[in-house]
This record gives structure tokens, sequence and C-alpha cells, in this order.
């Protein structure tokens, strides 16, 4: 299969919007990088039928089948939730490599830049994703507070 | 009675690789945090890691806002040729406000004392100072005012130490354990050719590869050596030789150490006792989420403890590496 037809063009434009809404807010990223921000990086995400290829230099991200086979630098793998949760800083990559919740291969000098970039930055990613549709933002935050504001009551009703 | 005895509790020192570990250090209740700049000159000089002076700056400024100290880790050993890269970096931080420098090189140890000599200086675990004539040599060559003890003595072996020697000990109390034989290492050197006592890193991540098998194995590769391969099951350590598993005799097996980390929070009582100044935290590489969760437990153990209150022991399993804890040399059996 071609490259071309191993992408996912359909979510690449909201991937590629919320990616540098993410580096414009915090440019301490691409500082922290330093020259591994030319690497360039697979992200798989284990429990999602896509991957993704970054390079923050260029500011580019594409988005692939799972199974793509696409030229990369290194790679870091694991659930939706454990990314999110490494990529805010609220996992420690360590511990999360410790358990096998994520695994790297490639240029590891280049994930571990990247682990540390991202955990120094603060970042979140529901807050910035959100920002970076600007108006059309709006009432995703709207459901996004709701759904804030409901989950103790939604986990108390099915508590034992 | 030692002289440490008339504290209340000792120090709370805590690492932090970036800024924002720094924040949460000292949020959560570190009396100390101590951190490096972006080079060589300290011991964990991973990529995207450390402070520039810019930060180093700001950080000393938030903490001593919040009543906090902050000590430096210039702590390698300055390589021929190039020791102003170490002097700078410790003129840069008594510039940046430190509170305490921690050095391990006895030149570096020297043009501090002489050029600094209102600055407080640590002996620095890589300089493996662990008997009272050496440490008595740093104190009073160098005014070295607290050494970091190396984690190879029992609790018997430093409450005996802290009655022979002039000055306050730091103790590790949890995180990443090396073969015990602090600074003085060549395990890294002989396999990448870099080290933690001359680059400032152990195992460099530029010469660590890990590959996945079809069968949910990962095998971890430094330099030229397979060091280790995981079963899909089994849980993983650092890629260092002495967490490698070799076939040696027979057998295939940790014929270094078994990946763990050090956990203390069970013989804390004991080191209160021993007379130590400080509790260190170790993981300066470690994410602010480890951070957060190691300080918040000590502060909390500490704070029981002056209760009179049970101290909870098993808190932090989660963040240890290999999955397994150990009080290490503290609860010394096998000499």
């Amino acid at each position: 299969m071609k490259k071309d037809q191993q992408r996912l063009k359909f979510l690449e434009p909201a991937v590629r919007r919320v990616f540098c809404a993410v580096l414009d807010a915090h440019p301490e990223i691409v500082d922290r990088l330093d020259d591994y921000a030319a690497s360039r990086i697979r992200i798989d995400v284990r429990d999602a039928p896509f991957c993704m290829v970054m390079q923050v230099s260029k500011r580019e991200i594409g988005v692939y089948r799972r199974d793509a086979k696409v030229k990369s630098d290194a790679r870091i793998g694991g659930s939706f939730m454990t990314l999110l949760k490494l990529a805010e800083g609220g996992g420690d990559g360590d511990s999360l490599f410790f358990s096998r919740d994520i695994e790297i291969s490639g240029d590891t000098e280049a994930v571990v830049a990247l682990r540390n970039a991202l955990d120094d930055s603060d970042m979140n990613i529901v807050r910035e994703s959100l920002a970076a549709f600007g108006v059309l933002g709006l009432p995703l935050r709207i459901c996004y507070r709701v759904f804030q504001d409901m989950r103790p009551l939604v986990a108390g009703m099915f508590a034992p | 009675m030692t002289k440490q005895q008339g504290r209340k509790t000792p120090e709370l020192v805590c690492p932090a690789g970036t800024p924002s570990a720094l924040r949460v250090a000292v949020d959560a209740g570190a009396d100390v945090v101590y951190c490096g700049f972006r080079d060589e000159t300290n011991a964990r000089n991973f990529p995207g890691l450390n402070f520039s002076r810019a930060e180093m700056a700001e950080a000393t400024e938030y903490a001593h806002k919040r009543k906090a100290q902050v000590y430096v880790t210039v702590n390698t050993f300055p390589q021929a040729g190039k020791t102003d890269l170490w002097r700078k970096a410790v003129d840069d931080a008594v510039g940046c406000g430190a509170d305490a420098l921690i050095v391990a090189d006895m030149g570096l140890a020297s043009y501090a004392a002489k050029t600094h000599p209102d600055t407080r200086l640590h002996l620095s675990v890589q300089a493996s100072a662990s008997n009272p004539d050496a440490i008595k040599y740093y104190c009073e060559t160098f005014n070295v005012k607290r050494v970091v003890l190396p984690r190879v003595l029992s609790v018997t072996e430093i409450t005996a130490l802290n009655d022979e020697i002039p000055c306050e000990t730091e103790v590790f109390v949890f995180g990443g354990l090396c073969v015990m034989a602090e600074g003085r290492c060549l395990l890294s050197s002989y396999a990448t050719g870099k080290s933690p006592n001359m680059n400032g890193v152990c195992s460099p991540a530029g010469d660590v590869r890990y590959e996945q098998g079809k069968d949910g194995s990962m095998d971890s590769k430094l330099g030229v050596f397979t060091i280790n391969r995981f079963a899909e099951s089994e849980t993983t350590g650092y890629p260092t030789i002495c967490k490698g598993r070799f076939k040696c005799g027979g057998n295939t097996g940790y014929i270094f150490e078994e990946p763990s980390s050090l956990d203390a929070l069970s013989m804390m009582p004991d080191l209160l006792q021993s007379g130590v100044a400080a509790f260190k935290i170790e993981g300066r590489q470690r994410g602010r989420a480890y951070t957060e969760a190691v300080v918040k437990a000590f502060r909390k153990a500490l704070s029981d403890y002056a209760r009179g209150w049970p101290v909870k022991t098993d808190a932090l399993i989660a963040l240890a590496e290999g999955g397994q804890l150990t009080e290490g040399a503290y609860k010394k059996t096998w000499r």
C-alpha cells in the first residue's frame, strides 16, 4: 500500500490544529527538545485504529492507519489514556515504562528528550484542544465543563 | 547525644529535573530541592532535562519565597582541559542564589571553598566518602558542612559514623540504587565510553535501544551488549549493566543486582535515631508525578511519625523500578 493510501487525511486538519496550538502555547517544549525537535517520532495509540508521526521542528504531524509503515526515528506506544497522562505530566514516564504500560523503540535519546520537555510544560491537552478551535470550541468547552461537573456524580452512581 | 539529634525532623531533600518538577516538589512539602545545570557538570545530564541559568535563578526565587532551599549539584568530575565549565557552574550556581553546592571532585571543592567561602559546601555521594577519615579530610580541608552518604552503609554503621565526624550527614531514602560503588563505577564507561562520573550520564540514552519481539518480549541493549530480555509479563528496569540479566556459570540471572528501588520508609524511626540531618529522594530524571507522589509520602510519613502515628510503608510500589522495593544496605544481612 502506498504511503498516501495509509494516511487518514480527514483527521489531519483537526490533529494538526491542536498540535500547533500546543506548540504555540508552550514554546519551551521546542527549547527543551533542542536538536531532538528535528526527530520524527511515531505515537502508536494501542486502543485506536491510527498512529501519528510528528516532527516538532517543522510543526508537522501526520495521521496514518495503525499498521502503516511510515519512516520515523523513534516510536512510543501505549493506550490513549496512558499517553495523555504522560503528555500532561500526570504519569511518570519511567514508572509507565517499568510496568510496560508504554513501550519505546528507535532513538531512545529523542524519546527521553520529548518526555522531559512535555513533563516540564504543564500542558493540558483538553484545554488547549478546545482553545485551538476558537469560537467553534465554545460548544465543546461547555460540553467538557458539563462532563467535568457530572463526572463525580456519574462515578458515584456506579460506585459499589 | 549526637549533634543532629537536637533536630526535630530531618530536612527533606527532593529532586527536580525541570523547573516544573521543582515547583511541584516545593508545593508538595520539600524543605530543599536539588537540581543541576543543563550540561555535563551534573550527574543527570539527560536530554531535555535540567536548568538553564535563567531557569535556575527563577526556580531559586520561587523556592525562597516559599521558605524552601535550593542545592545545586555540580557533582561530576571536571575533565582535563575543560575545568572552566565546572568552575563556571559553581560561580553561576552561587549567582543564582543557591543555598548550597553539592560537589564530588576535590579540585572543584577547593575552588568553591576559596572562591565562595560563604556558600555551604556539601559532598556528593559521587565522592564515595564513607569512613570517618575520608569525611574528616573533606571537612577540615574544604570546610564541607554535609556529606551525602553512599548507599553502602547499614543504619548501625551510619549511627557510629555520625558520632565520629564533624559534619552533618544526608542519606538516600527513596529511588534508584547504584551497584554500591558510587563514583567509582566503570560499567557504563566500559559499554559506551560515557559514565556518570565524567559525563553525567549512566547508560546514555543515545546508546540504549529497545527491541520489541513478536511474542511480546522486549530486549534492552546498551552499546553492543544485549543486557536483558523481558518476557511480556515481566516488569522492566533501567538499561544499566548493573541491572542486566546474564548467562553465567550455566545460570541466567541478575549477577549484580535486581531491578528495584530503595525505599526506607520502614526504616524511618531507625534513621531518625541515627542522627542524620537530611533525607534525600533520588530521581531528578523522573517525571513530576513521581516527584509529587514521593515527596508527599515522605512529608506525611515524617509528620505521622512526629505525632506518634503509624507510618504507611507500602505507598510507593507503583513507582519502583522493576516493581520491587528494597531497604538496600540499611538492613544489610549479607555481611
